[in-house]
């Protein structure tokens, strides 16, 4: 007898626990769900990413994207995420404030996001990912551009150079309501469908969107003027379950990380370079964008960002507290 | 105990009328709003929102209520065509499926109304509102139908068909 029983035993084991191990090796397959479907602007710019990761994770990692609000709706997306329901969550934390407040960080940022991974700006906000949400966040996706005002009249300026929107009804989001209010104007909630109806029937003097995804709207025929330069900038970012991450192996972190990093810098391009093009486009069709005066351009900006931290830090003090001077270094000088 | 019964049975109507006013109102909220919009006045900020979350609080106002006048929907076609013993038990089996469902519900809900409530979340939207105000709802509305099917079980009665005599189970 070559083997004892025991030795037999002991052998089976060693053989079973290489086919326990052997899957823990094979790829995995992570499920990301974003907050827009497939065909909006920043959704459909991340399937580069998508396609990145799963050209590079060959055999290692790859991720299957299965779609927008149709599959879970917009609002529920990080819930079903801290539950592990997904793997990932692709999205715009403004719709996330009163679960996650930390996302107005990013919101109300002056820096990029290759500074926040230096500075460990984008480091901090991982205890805030973890706890609230459950997850590690893989990147601060798209960012850069932010919310501009549209106008169907010609912009006044008060006298300290900022807009003045007195007597004006601005459509928003719940984004930027503190913003609209704050130079005066009324904000107006309208959602997006019902935009082109309340400037056909004058609800409505103006609005406040993202400097990408205007002529969408389709109501260029009433908004005629727009206020420059943009302030603040998207707070997009990609997470991913914190139990799925954990489990990961190395070699499939450092794909998901690696990428994104790369992916940053690309999406900021791209977007800026949509948005040039867009304008241009606008500009040929006679719209006029109306540019702040150069001295009174850091006030604007000052303005805007402190009414984020504000609001921010009425909600979660001590977190406002710790991410203002990383991601606002200018406000904390 | 015959005094908290009447109050039991006060509540159960008192929400029914509640939920009655809620549809009211919103009814005249969402007129108002078409109104003013096409007259080119201000419409109220919220109209949406606070639509949506009517729905869930009147939904789950006239429920317990609707549970008591056997207002639920249910597939008579299905219980026509069946032997009047088959039809005691499959109203045996739908009483449990309800009670159990409801009881499952209303724990569940619980649970996630206090970790909203525990972790301080918010719904923002055009309104700020905590989200446990979602889950509450459903804790009263859910936990008051286990109650009204329990009261059905107890008391041996169908939980469609109210004409059906009480010696059917």
């Amino acid at each position: 007898m070559l083997l004892t029983v025991s030795a037999r035993a002991r052998l089976a084991i060693a053989l079973l626990s290489l086919l326990w191990w052997l899957p823990v090796r094979a790829e995995t397959t992570l499920t990301v769900v974003s907050s827009w479907d497939a065909r909006q602007n920043f959704t459909a710019h991340f399937l580069n990413y998508v396609d990145a990761v799963n050209a590079a994770g060959k055999g290692i990692v790859q991720i299957d994207f299965r779609g927008g609000p149709e599959v879970i709706p917009q609002r529920q997306l990080l819930y079903a995420l801290r539950r592990g329901v997904i793997d990932m969550a692709f999205g715009g934390m403004t719709y996330y404030r009163g679960l996650l407040p930390e996302g107005d960080a990013m919101f109300a940022a002056t820096i990029t996001p290759a500074v926040a991974r230096q500075n460990g700006a984008l480091a901090a906000l991982q205890p805030y990912w973890a706890e609230r949400i459950n997850a590690h966040l893989i990147g601060w996706m798209q960012s850069g551009i932010g919310p501009h005002i549209y106008l169907t009249e010609p912009p006044r300026f008060a006298a300290n150079g900022l807009p003045d929107l007195s007597g004006l009804k601005i459509r928003t989001s719940p984004t930027n309501v503190e913003l609209i209010k704050a130079l005066g104007g009324r904000a107006v909630q309208i959602a997006v469908k019902e935009v082109y109806t309340a400037f056909q029937r004058g609800t409505v003097d103006g609005l406040a969107w993202p400097t990408i995804g205007f002529p969408d709207l389709g109501i260029d025929e009433f908004v005629h003027y727009r206020v420059d330069p943009d302030v603040l900038q998207l707070a997009i970012t990609l997470q991913i379950n914190l139990d799925t991450w954990n489990a990961l192996s190395p070699a499939a972190r450092n794909i998901l990380t690696e990428q994104a990093i790369l992916y940053e810098a690309r999406s900021r391009r791209d977007l800026f370079a949509i948005t040039a093009r867009e304008l241009e486009a606008l500009e040929q069709a006679g719209f006029t964008s109306v540019t702040l005066p150069a001295a009174a351009q850091p006030r604007w900006r000052e303005f805007a960002h402190e009414l984020v931290w504000q609001r921010f830090a009425a909600r979660a003090p001590e977190s406002a507290a710790r991410l203002k001077p990383l991601f606002y270094p200018e406000g904390s000088q | 105990m015959k005094r908290l019964v009447q109050y039991y049975d006060g509540l159960i109507a008192g929400l029914a009328v509640l939920a009655g006013s809620i549809i009211a109102s919103v009814c005249l909220l969402i007129v108002y709003d078409v109104v003013a919009r096409n007259l080119g006045m201000q419409p109220p900020d919220s109209t949406v929102a606070l639509t949506e979350y009517a729905m869930l609080y009147f939904t789950m106002a006239a429920a317990p209520w609707l549970v008591r006048e056997r207002g639920h929907i249910a597939v008579e076609v299905l219980q026509q065509r069946c032997s009047p013993a088959t039809r005691r038990w499959l109203q045996r089996l739908a009483l449990v499926v309800c009670l159990l469902t409801s009881a499952a519900v209303t724990v569940l809900a619980a649970v996630l109304a206090f970790e909203a409530s525990r972790r301080g979340e918010l719904e923002i939207r055009s309104l700020a509102v905590p989200r446990a105000a979602l889950f509450a709802p459903l804790v009263v509305g859910f936990g008051l139908m286990t109650t009204e099917f329990a009261r059905l079980a107890w008391r041996g009665e169908a939980v469609t068909q109210p004409d059906l005599p009480q010696s059917a189970l």
